[in-house]
């Protein structure tokens, strides 16, 4: 899936691009912590401080911040620039992309934890203290959606969830696990789209 | 001293026959393994009691568990066993690429039950900071998740038991949450998020709705 994705777009990347994610792939093949960031600071654009980089990591973009956050495992980068802050968490084996010229991702005190495909629209603003829970979560995209997607405060979000791009979801939501994301949330509160229906077997 | 085990075990499994390998562990590592009894290559098991009779574990299994205890049943390839205390499987199978998952950090003493004649199928993720029972006769399909712990409100961590009973049916990509028993006999569609306990003798499925 994530080598498919380089080849079918590979038209669309640039050469400067292709070759920094090439060379941060193999900077964090090496053993030590402090091994890796010193070599991923040496590539232009590139700023980690005090932070935690684990092994396989694919960064396709051209500026990426990195301050006082963890990142795992087999991660796959393909956003221009990146900008997480302040404890922020990505864990291992996520797919993060977006086909659009110039996107931007910013995350700020929250987590993305495990296995999650996101297909992010330009702008993508991640607020204080949003969870992505569980597993499989995914945010899909059109291809004509040019509205920027911005989640607020303290928000939780269930594993196995779609939502889809060009949305805003308000302070203080939790969303229940296996639902979907179609329009924006403005009242806070608890959301489920899925409901189990019964049937008596005799 | 466990970096030495770690070290003699990844060089037992190397080796090239199964009742090479089974002598050796019974050698120096004092398991308890029966000879009618397969090992796979390179399936790494580090446990402080393992005791196994007429199993089979295949090929790229990865086993971290404080006590196994296994009776006619098979385990196919790379599943993943990290961090339980103790494990129990009695005339069951288990299919590939399951993911078993425990943090000692939060409970240290969690169980895995799995009854007789009881199947798991391919893909699953099963969380286990609390125990989960699954008794006789039931059936769990592929890409499934079990969660034992959830968050509150406040994001508080809690954590409960998750018990499935007798000749319940649980088809593919399902969930279950935290505190769920599912009653004897009961089958849940393809897709269905579980997040309440279901009755006996009962179908539960999501409904399509039209606009």
């Amino acid at each position: 899936m994530k080598i498919a994705s380089i080849i079918t777009n590979y038209k669309n990347i640039s050469i400067l691009i292709l070759f920094k994610g090439a060379v941060s792939f193999i900077a964090t093949l090496l053993p030590f912590n402090f091994l890796r960031v010193f070599f991923l600071n040496l590539i232009p654009g590139f700023k980690i401080k005090k932070s935690k980089v684990g092994n396989f990591n694919f960064f396709f973009s051209k500026t990426i911040k990195i301050n006082n956050s963890k990142i795992g495992n087999f991660n796959f980068f393909l956003v221009e620039s990146i900008d997480c802050k302040n404890h922020s968490i990505i864990g291992s084996r996520n797919e993060i992309f977006s086909k659009v010229n110039e996107s931007y991702m910013s995350l700020n005190k929250s987590q993305i934890s495990f296995n999650s495909f996101f297909n992010l629209s330009k702008i993508t603003m991640f607020g204080e203290n949003v969870v992505f829970g569980g597993m499989n979560c995914k945010i899909l995209t059109d291809e004509k959606c040019k509205e920027k997607t911005n989640l607020g405060k303290n928000i939780f979000i269930g594993s196995n969830s779609i939502i889809k791009s060009g949305i805003y979801i308000n302070n203080n939501i939790v969303i229940g696990a296996g639902s979907i994301i179609l329009n924006s949330i403005e009242t806070s509160g608890l959301y489920y789209s899925k409901k189990l229906n019964k049937y008596e077997i005799k | 001293m466990r970096i030495i085990k770690f070290f003699i075990i990844l060089c037992i499994s190397i080796l090239p026959f199964n009742y090479i390998r089974i002598f050796f562990y019974n050698l120096f590592i004092c398991y308890k393994i029966d000879k009618e009894s397969y090992i796979g290559w390179l399936s790494l098991i580090i446990c402080e009691n393992f005791k196994i009779s007429n199993c089979k574990i295949d090929k790229f299994n990865f086993i971290f568990v404080n006590n196994f205890d296994g009776k006619n049943s098979s385990i196919n390839k790379m599943n993943k066993f990290f961090g339980i205390n103790t494990i129990n499987i009695n005339q069951s199978k288990i299919g590939d690429k399951n993911k078993f998952v425990g943090e000692p950090k939060i409970s240290s003493e969690t169980k895995f039950y799995l009854g007789l004649k009881s199947k798991i199928c391919d893909n699953n993720y099963f969380d286990l900071t609390r125990d989960i029972e699954i008794y006789e006769n039931c059936y769990l399909g592929s890409d499934l998740q079990i969660w034992t712990h959830g968050f509150n409100e406040k994001r508080e961590i809690k954590t409960k038991n998750v018990f499935l009973k007798k000749g319940c049916v649980i088809k593919d990509a399902c969930l279950i949450s935290m505190g769920v028993t599912i009653g004897e006999n009961a089958i849940a569609e393809i897709g269905s998020v579980i997040t309440r306990d279901l009755d006996e003798n009962s179908f539960y499925y999501h409904e399509l709705q039209k606009h």
